[in-house]
């Protein structure tokens, strides 16, 4: 038997099952913890790292995404009519973009990615329910507004939508940064439509998971094309991320202490740190 | 991202007491034909995850019974560019093209559900504008999957 081969699969297994329950918890998702995990511990080239995530970030929204769907919280239409402009990023990043950078900015841009993607988690930004919002004249003509039932809350939501030119703005550069760390990009994805656009919390978390999927796919159409995918890393990365993403969704259920995230918060900042000093070449 | 409760806020009051401005109200009901759809969605969602995983772990297991990879080789391989190539070795059932399949059946899911959503704007909603929107965004990730080099 090829011991060391499988060795090494088991060894990736086990970080990307880490990394999916840490990304989890922490609400960053898949992609940004696992780029880390696997360059810092594993030693995988940051390309090849970012190639292998972008494939499971797909895995992880389309899993988590067949619960969402069943709540019937997801907003098509304002994922189809921004996903116009996060698509056109991601395939720009991915196709062009991606080509102008080394190791070693990638890995400074990532480790600058993650620090500021744990802002929201200190410092919680969005209304669960905004108050007060008026739909402007563009979005009542997108017909953006929508309702849904809020289980929790045992009655239907209606809400309004607003500024959707920023929100464009925002979701493009969430498409460029989806296409070149291979990242989810959900951070700026719910930061577009909770303070630009002012949805429910819900509503938007669970509209950028269905973007999350169409951004990565298009990025990672690119990505597979231009062989940057290693599919012998793909197999055990993309099921482990998304074990560990459900599972860590389930023990969020449990467990709604704001510590834990906070906790993890400092790790993932030190790991950020890490990635960032790594490209500058410094060593602490 | 990752699903993750949000906090519950009790002192809420329903947006639909405030005055909905613009449109009538019948606009602000959930459609059918959106349940539908999302029914649809999630479907293609579930299938084409658990059709994907499963084909990538047949392929990497008849990958270690037929021609067990070294490390060296992992850490190499990458997806063949030549579908024609895939296809002739998923014939021959070549582990590492199957997975290459497995990977492609990954990659087409979020696809499959965009194209879910034309099907059902086009036929169900007649939304001609969001019809067109859908297929725009299917355009742009079948563009990069399959043109892009």
């Amino acid at each position: 038997m090829p011991w060391a081969a499988l060795l090494w699969i088991a060894k990736i297994a086990i970080a990307s099952l880490l990394g999916g329950v840490i990304g989890a918890i922490s609400g960053l998702g898949g992609g940004i913890v696992i780029v880390p995990v696997l360059t810092l511990f594993m030693h995988i080239p940051i390309k090849d790292a970012i190639g292998a995530s972008i494939v499971s970030v797909i895995a992880v929204s389309s899993g988590a995404g067949s619960v969402y769907v069943r709540d019937h919280v997801t907003n098509v239409r304002v994922a189809m009519f921004l996903e116009l402009s996060t698509a056109s990023g991601a395939i720009l990043g991915a196709a062009v973009l991606a080509n102008f950078l080394n190791a070693d900015m990638l890995k400074i841009l990532f480790g600058v990615t993650l620090l500021i993607s744990l802002l929201p988690i200190i410092a919680r930004m969005g209304e669960e329910l905004p108050q007060g919002v008026k739909s402007d004249r563009l979005a009542r003509r997108l017909k953006m507004q929508g309702s849904y039932f809020d289980q929790k809350l045992g009655r239907t939501i209606h809400y309004q939508a607003a500024r959707v030119p920023p929100a464009m703005g925002i979701m493009f550069i969430a498409g460029l940064m989806a296409g070149i760390l291979g990242i989810g990009a959900g951070v700026l994805k719910v930061l577009a439509q909770e303070m630009a656009m002012r949805l429910p919390v819900k509503v938007s978390t669970a509209t950028s998971n269905f973007m999350i999927g169409v951004t990565a796919a298009a990025a990672a159409g690119v990505y597979l094309r231009r062989g940057l995918v290693l599919p012998y890393l793909v197999v055990p990365v993309a099921a482990s991320v998304l074990v560990g993403a459900l599972w860590g969704t389930k023990l969020m259920e449990r467990m709604s202490n704001v510590l834990v995230r906070k906790v993890f918060a400092v790790a993932l900042g030190v790991i950020g740190l890490q990635m960032l000093l790594g490209g500058l070449h410094v060593r602490i | 991202m990752i699903p993750s409760p949000p906090p519950s806020s009790d002192h809420a009051t329903p947006g639909a007491l405030a005055p909905a401005p613009g449109p009538a109200p019948a606009d602000d009901r959930p459609r059918k034909s959106d349940s539908l759809l999302q029914d649809a969605s999630a479907w293609v969602l579930r299938t084409g995850v658990v059709l994907s995983v499963t084909v990538m772990f047949v392929g990497l297991l008849l990958s270690f019974l037929h021609h067990p990879p070294t490390v060296a080789h992992m850490q190499d391989a990458r997806f063949s560019d030549h579908l024609a190539a895939i296809w002739r070795g998923i014939l021959q059932g070549r582990g590492e093209d199957i997975i290459d399949l497995g990977l492609f059946l990954l990659v087409l899911t979020p696809i499959m559900r965009v194209a879910t959503s034309v099907v059902l704007f086009a036929l169900a909603e007649r939304d001609w504008f969001y019809t067109l929107t859908t297929l725009a965004v299917l355009a742009l990730t079948l563009l990069a999957l399959l043109f892009v080099h």
